[in-house]
């Protein structure tokens, strides 16, 4: 019997919804922060991002049978499964992020100087807000292959278009992004010589 | 085709023309590379979770898993069988229930076949025939000074009497000498004769059936 560590996804699943503890918390440590990042993203919320998280593993445990291996990677049936459950978020507060999220914002890195610090801040709140802005469609396209950098035809199966459609919005969401970021591409270098951006 | 018609179904094909020639222009034909915007987006990232998320999250999982009872488990359970197996499984189940399919249907007829035998079997009733034959017998009286008339009609007589012997002896095989001969008695000593030709006979209209059990006593 393999290592639980070398262990498929699919066996580690198999046992999980059995109700071994070990593979149930080997997977999540496998994929939370993929999960959380593009839960995150999604509804631009740390803690609506850790409640998707949370129902999306569970979820996972108590239908097991709901992932088809034969079809999809269980990181593609993951990103799917975050994709409905902020979906439904979405839905359900309209759009709409609590106030109290923005303290929530992901901590930059330690800067030299304080202004390099300011200027990383105000970036990543800038793309924040460009990003959260998108309407759903293209902002989960932008995301899953912006930042989870996954391939035109693996966003398609997530989303559950073909490749063509997927490409539609990705260029839609980057000429929209371009025009919302347009002062940060003009003086780009100069931003990232203060604050060390794209690192 | 009017041209309004014309125009609006060319509207598509106008569309993603343009649409193309935008993105030509924007130079992001290249779906996958748009570094610039790419190093830009990364300045956003994702922080990290909190630290009960993943205590929150086994506890949920120890809940779950100890809510479902054993029976469910027993119920839910799962057994992958390779396919091979399980058609040799399938194919021995149904020939077992063939074979005691067969067996009980052996079993159902043979009590059948036992009653069938039963029924079947021939009892034997006495029965007693009871033939009325009318016999009719027509007498004349000798008349004086016919001699020649009784004589003509003695060869008649003897005539019937032989052609009848015949009939007889061919029907029951009897020799014709020991029924002829007492006709010819009876003739001789009542001075009557007898007519024993069947051209005269009739069937009885009546024949009575007596049916009688074995032993006699409850004779009808």
């Amino acid at each position: 019997m393999p290592a639980p560590r070398r262990m498929t996804d699919e066996k580690l699943l198999h046992k999980a919804g059995r109700g071994d503890e070990a593979a149930f918390l080997l997977l999540y440590e496998r994929h939370r922060d993929t999960v959380f990042r593009f839960a995150y993203r999604m509804l631009g919320s740390a803690a609506l991002a850790e409640e998707v998280t949370h129902d999306c593993f569970l979820s996972l445990v108590r239908r097991p049978d709901a992932f088809d291996p034969a079809r999809a990677a269980l990181r593609t049936y993951l990103y799917a499964a975050v994709r409905n459950l902020s979906a439904k978020h979405l839905r359900r507060h309209g759009g709409e992020f609590p106030f109290e999220d923005l303290e929530d914002e992901p901590e930059v890195e330690e800067r030299e100087s304080p202004l390099g610090r300011l200027l990383d801040a105000e970036l990543s709140e800038e793309v924040r807000k460009a990003v959260t802005a998108l309407p759903e469609l293209q902002r989960e396209v932008i995301v899953l292959v912006e930042f989870e950098e996954l391939s035109l035809a693996e966003t398609a199966a997530v989303v559950g278009a073909d490749v063509g459609t997927v490409k539609s919005r990705l260029h839609r969401a980057r000429r929209r992004l371009r025009r919302a970021l347009a002062f940060y591409f003009k003086s780009h270098s100069g931003v990232a010589s203060a604050g060390k951006v794209g690192r | 085709m009017s041209d309004e018609k014309r125009q609006t179904r060319l509207l598509p094909f106008r569309l993603r023309r343009a649409a193309r020639a935008d993105a030509r222009a924007n130079g992001a034909e290249d779906f996958s590379a748009d570094a610039e915007l790419t190093t830009l987006l990364r300045a956003w990232d994702a922080p990290p979770q909190s630290d009960d998320a993943r205590a929150r999250l086994l506890a949920d999982f120890r809940a779950s898993v100890r809510r479902a009872p054993l029976w469910r488990h027993a119920l839910t359970a799962q057994v992958r069988v390779p396919l091979p197996l399980a058609a040799c499984a399938a194919l021995a189940l149904v020939s077992t229930l063939y074979v005691l399919g067969s067996r009980a249907a052996t079993a159902r007829v043979e009590p059948s076949a036992a009653t069938k035998e039963a029924a079947v079997r021939v009892v034997e009733v006495p029965v007693i025939q009871e033939r009325v034959v009318t016999h009719t017998v027509y007498v004349e009286k000798k008349e004086r000074g016919a001699t020649r008339v009784v004589s003509t009609r003695a060869d008649a007589r003897e005539e019937l009497a032989r052609r009848s012997q015949t009939n007889e002896a061919e029907a029951a095989n009897v020799e014709p000498s020991q029924s002829a001969e007492p006709a010819r008695k009876q003739e001789a000593h009542a001075g009557y004769f007898t007519r024993v030709d069947m051209n005269d006979f009739q069937p009885a209209d009546e024949m009575k059936i007596r049916i009688v059990s074995r032993g006699g006593l409850n004779e009808k």
